[in-house]
């Protein structure tokens, strides 16, 4: 588990990354949704012992920031941006932070590595330089540093970011079954890539946590405010762009989906729109984003 | 497989699987070969000079790459965000660090075993003695570490400490100025030698005071450098402690206080081992700054007039060297007391560096007065015929000077390692003798910077003591022994000292010895063969050649200014050559001593102004044309086009000095009586002139040696008697 509690980060010119944070995040999946510069990545470096907070506290698996050597000892991290030496090959690489990660048997570290390489596709690969990888494929090989060890918390930040399609699932699919009995934290700003895995969500918005808790609630967040309308070229244009969810071209106009907290007064004016619609979870994320946007401005005047 | 091993394993895969490093090793050990194949192969060039010389250039150059690559390291991991996975494995950065360095310090230690072993293997292919290449080769080859050590560490440090690129351009500006200006413009320029120890370049600064020099070189300063190295190794670890303090305080860790404490540590070692180092300098700085401060230290014009010297009949000298290089000295002065001139006391001159344990004359302990090099005291009443004053001394001597911005030593004992030149005041000379000279008001210099004193001969035996491998002296070794060694002279101005590092190389047909240093070794050999077949043609027709007094050549390399006051009595028995003294051609050299031998000094030449009355320069070169003709086979024309290649005879045209062109004149009836065969008769107006005596002494230093004139008359008289009226 870890327990989150008044977590800031404030940089020298005085802007907080982080901003009082507050969470407890249990085992299993646990996707941290928020645009970019939210705040996610501070938070994954504080967890994974890279930076400091600048005041708050966290506990990972009982341990506090301050304990660093130990919390490296339970954690695998992969970063948004990842690169390795280009001069060594895959295995060796494994082989490597394999050791580094106290895996000090030959043998068993071996065969971690060639089960990992399996998993994230890359088997055929091991002996070739990485220099020769794609980009996918170093993506892949970071995924496999972070799960070697098999740690107790696993971070990792925009893990899909240049993936294919079959290789999202594949990686999707590699970390719920990793996740079982374990802590995975999974940050992204694609909401597909945690809503078929992440039970718990947590998201952030300018460093401020706008909801801690599961897939449902973050959808409840777009209970009444999903509308669709039937408008034509002029009418779409004069449309809030940030507040259309989808559209779609039809014989009578344009029909869009929308999450806002009223529905346009054009459309709702001619009476060619409907309500009641159930959110989805994009939807409630986009509505909470509207919400925190709003209190937050709010605020400000 | 320790983390500790596997990160260095990392390191050393990503250090000597690059090629441009690995090229960049190619280039320097090729280079080295290069140079010392060329050093090697050549009968005149000294390997150990050379190597020195590329070292100290090839060092300072190949310290740039460890600017870079401990940049490097540190740059393309730890400063990266896309490494960062690297920072979030349990590895401390103190483990991080020591493997990096390690790994460094592995790849460029490539560049010292390259340069120490090519080093050793070609000394061994000349056949230098193993324990001569290996100390030579390990001094070498700690330099270079050393140097790597201190560097690869500062540069891993700038990179932890600025995280921007413009480190790589800080880091070369931090290679140019602590190895190419820090010197000129700090450590020279300001005479804080004391700062020579935050140079990058051991071996490019020790180049400066002599350290290319084979006899002696770096060896006196043992000491110094054994306390630089451990200074520069405590600041190697404090760099690195530091740049673990600097990257734990921006990753979070249960153990800054710890690194900062590590560090902390560092620091107070790196003070504590400056402060041995210091005291070093500090004695120095004390021991010249005494000199400066002291108002008995004459100035040019006050030595000059000084006229408190008087003669000394005799000089009886024990030497004992002891432990920690102390010198204890009995020095027994036997003074005609018609020397003293009525004078009611007397000053002797002992460098300040000798406490003066008792004077006695007589037999009988007197009562003495200190005044910086000076020591006086009175005479007893009535006075004897003659005195005997004996000096009971000791000290340990490592003579500083500032000298043009650099530090040199005039003197110094140091283990085997010995200079005492007599002008330093090691036994007691007699009157206020000129030690040291007032420069300037900030500057005080060598006494024979600018003055050479004029002294009496005297009868002179010394026996030294304790100074382990041979010595040599300006006076000729009567005694060796188990104990050590006796020196005698019936006629000697002075008594110079040197020990080192020394072979003999000994002919069996003359009866001389060539004393070099082991990598002139080869040098002085095919030389000697020269001098054999030069003494064998004199030696044929001038058989009084065997009275020749010089029995030694000491053929090294000079950094001291041996050759000025060496020998400064035409009575010498040996002879200093150094080989760097230009001889037109390398092979030349034995032309010198053989010069020497037969026809003595010319130190007096710059007195004869005019040809017209004193042909003794032309008469001297005469010999050696007639060699170049007789025994060369040279043609008259072969001589004119310049084929010998001897300075020798460039006495046949003394320019401006021999207006009418005697000398030419002089050469021309040679050339022509052995143009008609008349070679013997030639030989036999030689022997005539070399019977009168052709050495040009000094009379301005030396008063009683002789030096006869020989006029162009004298000369035509002779060659009348001998050739008749042709």
């Amino acid at each position: 588990m870890i327990q989150i509690e008044h977590l800031s980060k404030k940089y020298r010119g005085g802007a907080y990354a982080l901003q009082d944070i507050n969470l407890t995040i249990q085992e299993g999946m646990v996707g941290l949704l928020g645009p970019n510069g939210a705040g996610k990545t501070t938070l994954m470096r504080i967890l994974a012992t890279l930076i400091s907070p600048s005041s708050g506290s966290a506990l990972v698996n009982g341990k506090p920031l301050g304990h660093a050597e130990q919390i490296r000892q339970m954690i695998g991290y992969l970063p948004q941006q990842f690169q390795v030496y280009p001069q060594l090959t895959g295995a060796d690489y494994l082989d490597y932070v394999g050791v580094m990660k106290g895996i000090g048997d030959r043998r068993r570290r071996k065969e971690e590595i060639d089960r990992l390489l399996e998993e994230v596709n890359l088997k055929d690969k091991a002996r070739k330089k990485v220099r020769t990888y794609s980009g996918g494929m170093k993506r892949r090989l970071g995924i496999a540093q972070a799960l070697l060890g098999s740690p107790q918390v696993l971070i990792v930040d925009e893990p899909t970011a240049g993936l294919d399609p079959e290789e999202r699932v594949r990686f999707r699919n590699l970390l719920t079954r990793f996740s079982l009995g374990r802590i995975v934290l999974l940050s992204t700003h694609i909401v597909a890539d945690i809503e078929s895995n992440c039970r718990q969500i947590a998201v952030l918005d300018k460093g401020k946590l706008l909801l801690a808790g599961e897939q449902p609630d973050l959808a409840a967040y777009g209970q009444g405010k999903v509308w669709e309308l039937l408008v034509d070229d002029r009418a779409y244009a004069a449309l809030d762009p940030m507040s259309i969810v989808s559209t779609q071209r039809t014989e009578e106009g344009l029909l869009c989906r929308i999450v806002a907290d009223e529905p346009p007064a054009a459309a709702a004016a001619a009476g060619r729109f409907k309500a009641g619609l159930s959110p989805s979870l994009e939807e409630g994320y986009l509505a909470l984003l509207q919400t925190g946007r709003k209190a937050g401005g709010d605020r400000h005047d | 497989m320790t983390k500790f091993q596997s990160q260095l394993g990392l390191e050393l895969k990503l250090l000597f699987r690059s090629p441009v490093l690995l090229l960049i090793q190619f280039l320097f050990a090729g280079t080295a070969a290069y140079t010392f194949e060329a050093a090697a192969s050549s009968t005149f060039s000294n390997l150990y000079e050379r190597a020195y010389s590329f070292h100290s250039v090839a060092q300072s150059l190949s310290v740039g790459i460890a600017v870079q690559i401990g940049i490097l390291m540190i740059r393309r991991d730890i400063r990266r965000p896309s490494f960062e996975w690297s920072r979030s494995l349990p590895l401390s950065f103190g483990m991080l660090l020591a493997a990096k360095f390690t790994a460094g310090m592995a790849y460029l230690s490539v560049f010292t075993i390259a340069a120490a072993a090519l080093f050793a293997g070609f000394s061994a292919g000349e056949g230098i003695a193993g324990p001569v290449y290996m100390g030579h080769a390990l001094h070498f080859a700690g330099m270079y570490e050393v140097s790597y050590a201190i560097t690869l560490a500062l540069a891993m440090l700038l990179a932890v400490a600025i995280p921007n690129r413009v480190v790589y351009l800080i880091g070369f500006c931090a290679w140019m100025f602590g190895t190419f200006f820090m010197e000129q413009f700090i450590i020279y320029r300001y005479q804080l030698y004391a700062l020579k120890v935050f140079h990058l370049s051991q071996l490019f600064i020790e180049n400066g005071i002599g350290g290319e020099k084979e006899l002696w070189g770096y060896r006196i300063m043992d000491e110094e450098r054994l306390l630089s190295n451990l200074f520069v190794l405590s600041f190697v670890l404090l760099l690195l402690t530091a740049s673990a303090a600097v990257l734990n305080k921006q990753r979070p860790t249960f153990h800054f206080r710890r690194s900062l404490l590590v560090a902390g540590s560092a620091a107070l070692l790196v003070v504590a081992a400056y402060i041995p180092y210091g005291i070093v300098w500090k004695e120095r700085f004390d021991s010249y700054n005494s000199k400066l401060l002291d108002p008995n230290v004459p100035t040019f014009d006050e030595a000059r007039l000084d006229r408190s010297s008087f003669a000394v009949r005799g000089y009886d000298i024990k030497l004992e060297k002891g432990k920690k290089d102390l010198l204890k000295g009995t020095a027994v002065l036997d003074i005609a007391v018609s020397a003293l001139h009525n004078q009611t006391e007397i000053n002797l001159t002992l460098n300040r560096a000798f406490q003066v344990r008792s004077v006695s004359i007589q037999g009988k302990e007197t009562s003495y007065t200190r005044l910086g090099d000076f020591i006086r005291f009175s005479l007893p009443k009535p006075l004897p015929t003659s005195i005997s004053v004996t000096v009971d001394y000791e000290g340990t001597l490592m003579d500083f000077q500032k000298r043009r911005g650099s530090e040199f030593y005039n003197a110094f004992v140091k283990e085997h390692n010995v200079l005492l030149p007599s002008y330093i005041g090691w036994y007691p000379l007699p009157g206020k003798q000129p030690v040291y000279l007032r420069d300037s008001p900030s500057s005080v210099v060598a006494g024979p910077t600018y003055f050479n004193k004029t002294v009496s001969l005297s009868r002179f035996r010394l026996r030294a003591i304790g100074f382990g491998p041979k010595l040599y002296s300006s006076l000729p070794q009567t005694v060796q022994d188990a104990s050590g060694q006796t020196f005698e002279g019936s006629a000697a101005a002075n008594v110079n000292l040197i020990g080192g590092q020394l072979v003999e190389v000994r002919s069996s047909s003359i009866p001389a010895v060539v004393i070099t240093t082991p990598y002139y070794e080869k040098s002085a050999r095919d030389q000697l063969k020269l001098w054999e077949r030069q003494y064998a043609y004199f030696h044929s027709w001038l058989p009084s050649l065997e009275q020749s007094p010089i029995r030694e050549v000491l053929f090294v390399g000079d950094h001291y200014n041996l050759s000025s006051w060496w020998f400064n009595s035409n009575r010498s028995t040996s002879l200093f050559m150094d080989p760097g003294v230009f001889f037109q051609e390398d092979n030349k050299r034995a032309e010198g001593w053989m010069n020497r031998q037969l026809l003595g000094v010319r130190t007096g030449d710059y007195l004869i102004e005019d040809t017209r009355s004193d042909v003794r320069i032309p008469l001297r070169a005469l010999f050696w044309y007639l060699y170049y003709r007789e025994e060369m086979h040279l043609t008259e024309r072969q001589i004119r086009m310049g084929e010998a290649r001897s300075i020798m005879l460039d006495g046949l045209n003394d320019g401006s000095n021999d207006p009418d062109q005697i000398g030419l004149k002089m050469k021309d009836q040679v050339e022509a009586a052995l143009q008609r065969g008349r070679n013997e008769e030639v030989k036999q107006v030689l022997k005539r002139m070399y019977e009168r005596g052709l050495e040009i002494p000094d009379l301005e230093t030396e008063e009683t040696a002789k030096s006869a004139p020989i006029s162009y008359a004298d000369w035509m008289d002779v060659w009348k008697q001998v050739m008749g009226n042709e």
